[in-house]
Parts: C-alpha cells; sequence; structure tokens
C-alpha cells in the first residue's frame, strides 16, 4: 500500500514557523451562516446597503511578442467621480501584473497578498512560481470567500517557464485561462475595438495602438471609465511600462489623424 | 446556459459540451473544456456556475485519486457516481455545489456507462441524458434516434443532429463543442479548439502552435 503518512503530518513538522506559513484572513462575522448574513448587507433593498465600487475597462491580451495589458484610471463612488488617477494594474513582482476591477479594495488587499505569497513560494523553492500557480492561489483565496460581498474581476498575467500566460479571476471563483479578456463595466465596447483589431503577429507597437484605442473608445462610451490610458507590456525579461496617455489627447489625436486622412483622400 | 450532452454506445460512453464560457450578457472564453477528466476512465461533463465547476470537478477527482491510492483499487463507474452525488447531497444544506453533471465511465464490471446527476443531488443510471436549455432541445432528437449498441460513428451522427438542433432553434450561439469518449482504451478527446493554436495557424505562426501544445 502506498504510505500515505504525510497526510497526517503535524503543525510542529512544518519547515517554517506556523506564524509565518498563516495566509492572510478575515474574521468572519460571528453568525450561523457568515454569506447569507454579509450578502444581506449588499442587498440595494436592505435599510442601510453597502455600496462597492464598480466602474472600469480594463484589457489584456496575449500576442506573439508577449502580454500587453491596459486599463483606465477612474474611479467612480456612485454618479461622482473619486478619482481619475487611479493604478489599477497592480505590480505583483517584476514579471507578475494584475489588474483591478470591481472593489478597489478587494483587489488591492488580495493582490498585494498575492505578491506576499509569491515572494514566499521563491524563497522556498528557489525558482519563480509560474503564472498558473500563482493565478490558482488568487482564485483559491477568493473562492473560500465566495457569496460573502468580495467583489473583483481581475487578470493574472506574467511570464513564466512556460511562456506568457494570462489567466481571468473573479470573486465568484471563476478561473480561466485565456488568449485575451477585458473585464469591467466598459469590457463590452472595449472588445468590439479588441477582437476586430486582434492578430496573433502584431508588432508591439501595433498591439500597444490597439489596446490604447480599445480602452479609449470603452471610456468615450462608458460613464464609469475614464482618465487616462495605462499601458504595460510583459516580455521574457519581465514587465514594462509602456505609457500612460490622458484621454482627451487621445481623443484629439484620433480626431486629427481622422482629419488628416480624410484630407489626404479628399486631394488624391 | 452551459450544454452538456451524453450518450452511451457498444462499449463506450460519449460526452459534449459547448466550448463557452458565459458571464452574464458575454462569452468570456470561446474554448473552455467543460468535460474534466477524473481519471483514467472516468469523465464528467460539467454545467453550472463556472467557479463552483472547476473547484467541485478537482474536489472529485483528487477523492478518487485519494480513494485508489489508500485502498490500491479504483472505483468503478457506479461507485464514483454514487461518492458523488454523496459529496453533492451532504454539501446541499450546507454550501451547495451549483453544478449539474454527466459522469461517463468504462470499468470491468458494468462496460461503459453514463449517470445523470443534477446539482440537488438527483441520480440516474441513463443511456443518454442531457442538462440544462440544451435538454430541451435535444433530448426528443435523442429519444427518436437513440439504440443500444450504436457503433461511435453512429452516436455521433446523433450529436451532429443535436447540435445543428441546437445551433438552429436556440438563442444563444454555440459555434464549437469539445467531445470526449471513454472505452476499454482510456479516454480520447475526439474534438476540441484551441483559440491560441487558432490565431497562430492564421498567421502562419505553426511553429509557435506547435511549441505551445508541448
Amino acid at each position: 500500500m502506498a504510505d500515505l503518512s504525510f497526510l497526517h503530518a503535524t503543525k510542529a513538522s512544518a519547515a517554517l514557523p506556523a506564524q509565518e506559513m498563516e495566509e492572510a484572513s478575515f474574521a468572519l462575522p460571528a453568525v450561523a451562516d457568515p454569506a447569507a448574513y454579509q450578502s444581506q448587507l449588499y442587498d440595494p433593498a436592505s435599510a442601510t446597503p453597502l455600496h462597492m465600487a464598480h466602474g472600469t475597462t480594463t484589457l489584456a491580451f496575449v500576442f506573439k511578442h508577449g502580454v500587453v495589458v491596459a486599463v483606465d484610471s477612474r474611479a467612480t463612488q456612485g454618479q461622482y467621480i473619486g478619482s481619475q488617477t487611479v493604478k489599477k494594474v497592480i505590480e505583483i513582482n517584476p514579471y507578475l501584473l494584475g489588474t483591478m476591477a470591481g472593489g478597489a479594495a478587494d483587489c488591492m488587499f488580495w493582490e498585494r497578498e498575492l505578491g506576499r505569497q509569491c515572494r514566499l513560494y521563491e524563497l522556498r523553492n528557489k525558482e519563480r512560481i509560474s503564472v498558473r500557480a500563482a493565478s490558482k492561489i488568487l482564485g483559491n483565496i477568493v473562492y473560500n470567500y465566495k457569496g460573502m460581498g468580495l467583489s473583483m474581476g481581475t487578470m493574472v498575467t506574467g511570464c513564466d517557464a512556460s511562456g506568457f500566460s494570462l489567466f481571468y479571476v473573479d470573486s465568484d471563483g471563476t478561473r480561466l485561462e485565456g488568449q485575451r479578456f477585458s473585464v469591467g463595466s466598459g469590457s463590452t465596447f472595449a472588445y468590439g475595438v479588441l477582437d476586430s483589431g486582434f492578430r496573433w503577429d502584431m508588432e508591439p507597437e501595433e498591439a500597444y495602438d490597439l489596446a490604447r484605442r480599445a480602452i479609449y473608445h470603452a471610456t468615450h462610451r462608458d460613464a464609469y471609465s475614464g482618465g487616462q490610458v495605462n499601458l504595460y507590456h510583459v516580455r521574457e525579461e519581465g514587465w514594462v511600462k509602456i505609457s500612460a496617455d490622458n484621454v482627451f489627447d487621445l481623443h484629439y489625436g484620433y480626431a486629427a489623424e481622422a482629419a488628416a486622412e480624410a484630407d489626404a483622400e479628399a486631394a488624391a | 446556459m452551459d450544454v452538456v450532452l451524453g450518450f452511451v454506445g457498444d462499449g463506450f460512453t460519449i460526452i459534449a459540451t459547448d466550448a463557452g464560457q458565459t458571464r452574464s450578457i458575454m462569452r468570456i472564453k470561446a474554448d473552455e473544456d467543460k468535460i474534466p477528466e477524473l481519471d483514467e476512465y472516468k469523465i464528467m461533463g460539467c454545467a453550472g456556475d463556472a467557479g463552483d465547476r472547476t473547484h467541485f470537478a478537482e474536489f472529485v477527482a483528487k477523492n478518487l485519486k485519494l480513494y485508489e491510492l489508500r485502498n490500491d483499487t479504483a472505483l468503478t463507474t457506479a461507485e464514483a457516481a454514487a461518492w458523488t452525488r454523496k459529496a453533492l447531497a451532504d454539501a446541499l444544506r450546507r454550501k451547495p455545489w451549483q453544478v449539474n453533471t454527466l459522469i461517463g465511465g468504462y470499468d470491468e464490471v458494468d462496460g461503459a456507462s453514463l449517470y445523470f446527476m443534477d446539482y440537488l443531488a438527483a441520480m440516474a443510471k441513463v443511456p443518454f441524458g442531457a442538462h440544462g436549455y440544451g435538454a430541451y432541445f435535444t433530448y426528443g432528437l435523442m429519444d427518436r434516434m437513440w439504440r443500444p449498441n450504436m457503433s461511435e460513428d453512429e452516436i455521433l451522427a446523433i450529436l451532429d443532429a443535436c447540435i445543428a438542433e441546437l445551433q438552429t432553434r436556440f438563442m444563444v450561439s454555440m459555434p464549437a463543442f469539445f467531445v470526449k469518449k471513454v472505452d476499454a482504451s482510456g479516454v480520447t478527446v475526439l474534438r476540441s479548439i484551441n483559440s491560441f493554436d487558432d490565431e497562430r495557424a492564421r498567421v502562419g505562426d505553426d511553429e509557435a502552435a506547435a511549441a505551445s501544445t508541448n
């Protein structure tokens, strides 16, 4: 019979002190069913509903030369624009990026916790964690809190021994590997531009332009997205921040381009 | 809106699912494999909440593996289905897994078999089955076309008729399906799609496509 003694390993035999091994966690409300109790807090019909920040447009895609990540930078609190300069790309470590949609606090907190666990993995195993494993850590954390009001729609992307990869992880516990994703209230608009313009063998400059345009068009139609377009490129040697462009500048830039093209056509 | 279809043929069981993963009104993935391989001789077509679906499939697969390690023998399809049913039933009044499944398998005792199971932990051994809205569109056809001991080609003909019907009458678009077969020689993937490879092939980057499958 197979040796299964490892299944009964005691805590004392762990390589690191128990405290250090602990994962971050929240204290749950002391009620019979924490998930049911917490979900009632977010019910708009309840006496004192909690409001979550939601509007966003984020996108990421894998192509021949790596992964491009682009996001807007607007934070809304209901009808009110809370900030136009939010960093929605979370730099987990030099070769892993996470994006932020849904609850800002949830995304920031858990992706930082993910960064901590990835660093611990690296110290223990003397090698970098795979994007697959990193996204699984995040997916498992949020799955354990399913139904308790976490709100996150995030993409985890980066480069590891198996190449470039991209994972979508959300607070429903969904975790999907994919070729391109867009998340947030503006995602439908971004998808239109992204899907029609995507080619596997784009040059990096073309890919940046496509990603920027997709986010720009989303900010144009979605009132909850705006500010600037932050753009990142994940390469084999790690990620690089490519640009941060105000959407107004992009708007008038694209308008000038279109006008110039129309003039050239009329002249020809 | 997931569709799962399953059929028992002569010495084999075939399960098919649509390849889409939807969230709200959007298809966020077009090449999702919703037929996890539980072990060498068992497959489970799943429909339902995406988070629960993947976690439940892993939970079942790892527990079947644990049983095999502890006892040096794997469960038969009937036994695995009964274990899975009990897991769903135990969870039902606590934190239910919202997944509907078709479990197909092959073993020496019963040969090829198929078990229908919904998230309420109702289970039935069936010759063919379907879950979700897909069932409304396909059960008529299955009742009409299925006979005992059909060949693989004959079963695939029923499947194709079902897929054609879904693509004609069902409001939700389902351009692609995963199809897997389990028989005495184990699990075979009959149809699958991979957007990565398709994108690469479209631009002639076949070398990268070949490398990615390794």
